[in-house]
């Protein structure tokens, strides 16, 4: 009830912003502030019940359909929507004095776009998943092409084109899966649960496997379809920069945690060469292009390539470590990402620019802004202490099992990283006072409120992972698959037939790693 | 007697000229009597193929054609009249050059 | 007529099968009552007042769809032949003629407040529309080659009149020159090929036409052909489509949506009907002939390039259109693309699939066409320009418009992703059992590549009403709260569908014959031959 409930607040929020326009800006925004913060509150009630087991909401839709509203919250989506809640109120926060056009519409696009997000992150159902999926692309479309800065017709049109052309093909492999199991004879099942048991041919995993790749790797976006995202970013209004960055990129890994390996297993497998090339190409690629930028969001939005170049490198590297990592690094992008986002947008409405050569000697003016980030330039490249270092650690290591090579060339990315982030941070604060920026305030209250938040969730995850970590193993039965190596069902059976050490034996035996069944077994204690 | 198949051919000859009178032809008039061709043909057809089979159903077909081909050509002729008074003309081409100006 | 009827049959069971028939035809008679009503009413009303014997057509329509849904149990229980086999009510023919009562019956209220019609006589174009209809209906329940000849002509002749109806405006004549001259070539082409099909059949029955299918021959791929030029026409599909953007442009509003969505549903409902024996599909009575592999395989293809080619011409010619009727032209070309090819999937879930789309595309359509009329009144444009900052003039007409856009591109939470769904879930499961499933696969990728085309032409519209200002060239909009309450309606429907669509499925189902009872299917059949049975029914009708 309680996950229902977390979608129900939102709408209600979306409605009663609606009708609070009608009176005054202010009362649209602390509708806004109430409602997220409610949902903050949901989303950790849903965290701290989900550590005794997931939590199921089920209500049937059209039973004779095998449609259902599943929806359904294991460690993995209590991360999820936690960061989703998390970045909600923030998204408020900033919006506080950024947006003064049309505010009612701006608040009920961004509760809605937060239901679809809650939807993909909870829907155990292929439908619904797809329903949520494409809800996204709405909400973002109009408050980047209503609110963004001075391109953001042709950018809002780039995003909505880039992913709905891949979603197409997410929805073909859905509907072929959903057929076969119709010929089965079983009924039709929307379940991803099901689905999954359908047994396919390895010819017809690949194309499945190909087509959900190709909906979920432009969301995320993986190296050769990532180029609406640097429009994207650079006009969206900080809020949708922020949800942007911080979640919607998440629901393409996401999809490929959930519905890409779990119906096509052999096919991941068969794939994950390819992608552990993508990723890194994206890693790099990511890093060298944000360098060179000059626009401060376009940095940031470049960087964020090479970030989920990371994730997805440790999701595909095959072992337990990587995916940890990988998860760990979905959290630390999220936080560290949105923050350097929520500055981009701070400055630029001050200074009416994103242009970095124009920056410089802010620090003199703005000290707590400086503050914040260098902080948030220090996470991106992964100081310790923070949880980016935490995360690219664990992706590396698990590259390292991998592979050498391949776990060098992941590390040597890090450099890379601190070159852009200290670029970033020097051409912003540091050096020469480019123009007499006299009116150039420090940060107002709500936004140091907003920033603060991000940066104790990094430190937190950066000192305690197992925060992000433990959630991922509990409960034992229900492991969250890890890639392709292991098909999710086999774990599963195994699981369900005996105990957890012959889950660990069986993952040992397949990527010889000791190391495995020490961090699974560790976790699950 | 004349075999039917040769009304048939007959028939598919005058549906060809129908058609070809249809593309070729600039003046409203013309077409419309090209189009009553080409209907016309058909029904020949109808009625040949009535005699083939030995039936009556293709002569009663051919019946009901002849006041569609009415009802169609009453309606054509009244766009007639109205091209007249709008264009001054029933020439197609000079109708379809004047609606680009 | 003669040979259709079997020797077998008593007069006295004639008679009574007859009479069984005529309360079949109940709403239909109610229809023609309206029509000599409104005609004769009419005669009697001035000018000024002529539109008042609307009521009498909209309670023409009214009638006849509450008898309709009063005849749908007796029909889905067993279907009722008339006319010495020529009209078959069945539930495919009961639905279709309720889609187009209720469709005619929106387009009259549409047309009570269209500015394009006021200060017309209003007799003969309401009676024109009923007889349209009338004939509509007449063509989905055709099971002998006259009276589908004489309803599709009775349905063109209505069309023509209507489409230059507003005789004074320039484009009203020539569109109706354009659209008379393409009609009377595409039914003579037809015609020929019935009169083809005739010589090879000797029968002018479907069923007749339907046991020649079996015999492979080249010549019958002909007639196809031939005969899919009245089709095509009707569906306005590649290649016939050329008078469908002037004529839907040139034609008053609610025409142009009467013409998109009654004309076009009559011409899909008379292709389905006559093509499902040689396609395979049971649709109720007709027994499936199977028709020999090439053949079917050639008849395939052939709608395949123009399934491919309607929708790909539609939405391309599509994008670079400003006049928002032109634009829902081209579109619903490209729609009709869409729907063929899932007729080429050629199962019972493309059937059903069709007849779920058409109801998604008509409640899209018709409020659009409706918004285009309500934009109209105020602004006196039909440019898209008209729509630049609609969202400040009126949010809940912008935001329907927004919404029926939506699921005319397929996206969710929309009935047109519900209809894309099934269209696609049709192909892929002919792709699965067949052995040439790159055939209907890369047909799927054809069709959803053109929905990512559609997106920038409809988005197009969304991105005029919200992301700018209105115009200050042009008057503000002010919808009447009967509009909005219409587009509203319309919008939510459109939502509605997509949250719980099992109704939907299940009448689309009811109309294609799934759910039909074997007994209902073996006992049509041998309607004629089973005189007891009958008795039976008709005392108890």
């Amino acid at each position: 009830m309680i996950l229902a409930l977390l979608i129900i607040v939102l709408l209600v929020g979306a409605v009663l912003c609606a009708l609070a326009d009608r009176v005054d800006r202010r009362v649209v925004r602390w509708t806004a502030l109430i409602i997220t913060s409610v949902d903050l509150a949901l989303a950790i009630g849903v965290a701290t019940l989900v550590s005794q087991g997931p939590i199921v909401f089920r209500l049937p839709w059209l039973p004779s359909w095998g449609a259902s509203l599943h929806f359904e919250a294991d460690g993995l989506a209590a991360l999820m929507i936690l960061l989703t809640t998390v970045l909600g109120v923030v998204a408020v926060l900033i919006s506080w004095e950024e947006i003064e056009r049309r505010s009612g519409a701006f608040h009920v696009w961004l509760l809605l776009l937060q239901v679809g997000i809650l939807v993909v992150f909870l829907a155990r159902d292929a439908l619904l998943f797809y329903l949520g999926w494409e809800l996204m692309l709405i909400p973002l479309f109009f408050i980047i092409g209503i609110w963004g800065h001075e391109d953001k017709q042709r950018a809002a049109f780039k995003f909505l084109l880039f992913t709905f052309g891949g979603s197409i093909f997410m929805l073909l492999a859905l509907l072929y899966v959903y057929v076969r199991h119709l010929n089965l004879g079983m009924g039709g099942t929307f379940e991803i649960e099901e689905l999954a048991k359908t047994p396919l041919s390895a010819s017809e995993q690949w194309w499945v496997f190909l087509g959900l790749f190709i909906g979920f790797a432009v969301k995320i976006p993986l190296f050769p379809v990532h180029t609406w995202l640097p429009d994207a970013h650079t006009q969206a209004p900080t809020a949708g920069s922020l949800i942007l960055a911080g979640v919607l990129l998440k629901t393409g890994v996401y999809g490929l945690i959930r519905l890409a390996i779990p119906l096509a297993p052999q096919a991941a497998e068969a794939f994950a060469p390819l992608i552990i090339a993508l990723s890194l190409i994206g890693i790099y690629y990511g890093a060298v292009v944000a360098f060179a930028q000059r626009d401060f969001k376009r940095l940031v939005a470049y960087s964020s390539i090479s970030h989920l170049g990371f994730v997805v490198l440790g999701l595909f590297v095959g072992n337990a470590a990587g995916y940890q990592g990988a998860v760990l690094q979905m959290v630390n992008h999220g936080l560290a990402t949105g923050g350097l986002f929520l500055l981009a947008g701070i400055i630029q409405h001050r200074a009416h620019t994103r242009n970095l050569e124009v920056f410089g000697g802010l620090w003199k003016y703005a000290p707590a802004m400086g503050a914040f980030l260098l902080f948030f330039a220090f996470a991106s490249l992964g100081i310790p202490g923070t949880g980016n270092f935490i995360g690219e650690l664990y992706v590396i290591a698990g590259t390292f099992q991998l592979h050498h090579t391949l776990g060098a060339l992941a590390a040597l990315a890090v450099l890379f990283a601190a070159a852009y982030s200290l670029k970033l941070f020097l051409s912003t604060m540091h050096g020469p006072t480019a123009r007499p920026w006299r009116a150039f305030k420090d940060l107002h209250i709500h936004e140091s409120v907003a920033l603060g938040i991000l940066c104790v969730g990094l430190i937190a995850v950066g000192l305690y992972p197992k925060l992000v970590t433990q959630p991922l193993y509990f409960p034992p039965d229900r492991l969250v698959p890890t890639t392709g190596r292991v098909p999710e069902r086999v774990i599963r059976a195994e699981a369900a037939r005996g105990s957890l050490s012959s889950v660990s034996r069986m993952r040992s035996k397949s990527f010889s790693l000791d190391h495995e069944v020490v961090l699974v077994s560790e976790a699950s204690k | 007697m004349v075999p039917a198949e040769h009304a048939l051919i007959v028939a598919t000859i005058l549906f060809c000229l129908g058609a070809i009178g249809v593309l070729v032809r600039r003046n409203f008039l013309f077409v419309l009597m090209a189009i009553e061709i080409m209907l016309n043909a058909a029904g020949l057809a109808f009625v040949a193929a009535s005699g083939i089979h030995g039936q009556p159903d293709g002569q009663i077909f051919f019946l009901f054609i002849l006041p569609v081909a009415a009802a169609e050509v009453a309606i054509g002729l009244a766009l007639g009249v109205l091209l007249r008074l709008r264009y001054g003309t029933l020439d197609l081409w000079q109708i379809a050059q004047t609606r680009e100006d | 007529m003669i040979s259709g009827a079997p020797v077998t049959l008593s007069l006295e069971a004639s008679v009574l099968e007859t009479l069984r028939g005529f309360y079949a035809l109940w709403p239909y008679l109610i229809l023609v009552a309206g029509i000599l009503l409104v005609l004769v009413v009419d005669w009697f009303q001035s000018s000024a007042k002529s539109q008042r014997v609307s009521w009498i057509a909209l309670l023409a329509c009214l009638g006849s769809a509450v008898s309709l849904t009063k005849l749908w149990p007796t029909v889905l229980d067993r279907p009722v032949l008339l006319g010495w086999n020529a009209l078959v009510f069945d539930p495919f023919s009961v639905f279709f003629s309720l889609f187009f009562l209720v469709a005619t019956f929106i387009v009259i209220t549409t047309s009570r407040t269209s500015k394009e019609l006021a200060g017309r006589r209003m007799g003969e174009y309401y009676a024109l529309l009923l007889t349209a209809t009338l004939s509509a209906a007449f063509l989905a329940a055709s099971q002998n080659l006259v009276l589908l000849y004489l309803s599709f002509e009775t349905l063109s002749l209505s069309s023509y009149v209507l489409a230059g109806y507003a005789k004074d405006r320039r484009e009203g004549v020539e569109s109706s020159l354009k659209y008379v001259l393409f009609g009377a070539v595409a039914s003579g082409i037809m015609l020929y090929g019935l009169s083809l099909l005739y010589g090879m059949v000797g029968s002018l029955e479907l069923r007749d036409v339907a046991k020649m299918a079996s015999q492979p021959s080249l010549s019958f791929l002909l007639v196809m052909v031939l005969l899919m030029a009245g089709f095509a026409f009707k569906m306005s599909a590649v290649p016939f489509h050329f008078w469908a953007p002037d004529v839907y442009q040139g034609a008053p509003t609610p025409v142009t949506a009467y013409l998109s969505v009654v004309s076009k549903a009559a011409g899909f409902a008379v292709f389905l009907r006559f093509a499902a024996p040689m396609l395979g599909v049971p649709l109720f009575s007709q027994a499936v002939e199977e028709m020999p592999k090439e053949l079917l395989f050639a008849f395939l293809s052939l709608l395949w390039i123009l399934a491919t080619l309607t929708m790909t011409f539609g939405n391309l010619v599509a994008l670079r259109q400003t006049d928002i009727k032109r634009l829902l032209a081209y579109s619903s070309i490209a729609h009709a693309g869409y729907m063929l090819a899932a007729i080429v999937a050629h199962n019972q879930a493309a059937y059903e699939a069709v007849v779920f789309y058409f109801v998604a595309y008509a409640i899209a359509n018709l409020g659009l066409f409706f918004a285009a009329q309500v934009i109209h009144a105020d602004k006196g444009t039909f440019d898209i320009a008209g729509f630049r900052g609609l969202v400040h003039d009126s949010p809940v007409l912008a935001a329907s418009i927004a919404v029926l856009l939506w699921s005319l591109i397929g996206l969710p939470p929309s009935a047109g992703f519900m209809g894309k769904f099934f269209l696609f879930v049709a192909l892929v499961k002919q792709g699965i059992a067949s052995s040439i499933a790159s055939f209907y696969y890369v047909l799927v990728l054809i069709a959803l590549a053109n929905s990512v085309i559609s997106l920038y032409y409809y988005i197009g519209i969304i991105r005029q009403m919200a992301f700018y200002e209105p115009s200050t060239m042009l008057p503000v909009c002010r919808p009447t709260f009967t509009a909005r309450f219409g587009l509203a309606t319309a919008a939510a429907l459109i939502v509605a569908i997509q949250l719980y669509w099992q109704p939907l499925t299940d009448l689309s189902r009811a109309a294609t014959g799934s759910k039909t009872p074997v007994r209902a299917v073996a006992s049509y059949g041998l309607v004629n031959s089973t005189p007891p049975r009958n008795l039976a029914v008709g005392d108890q009708q």
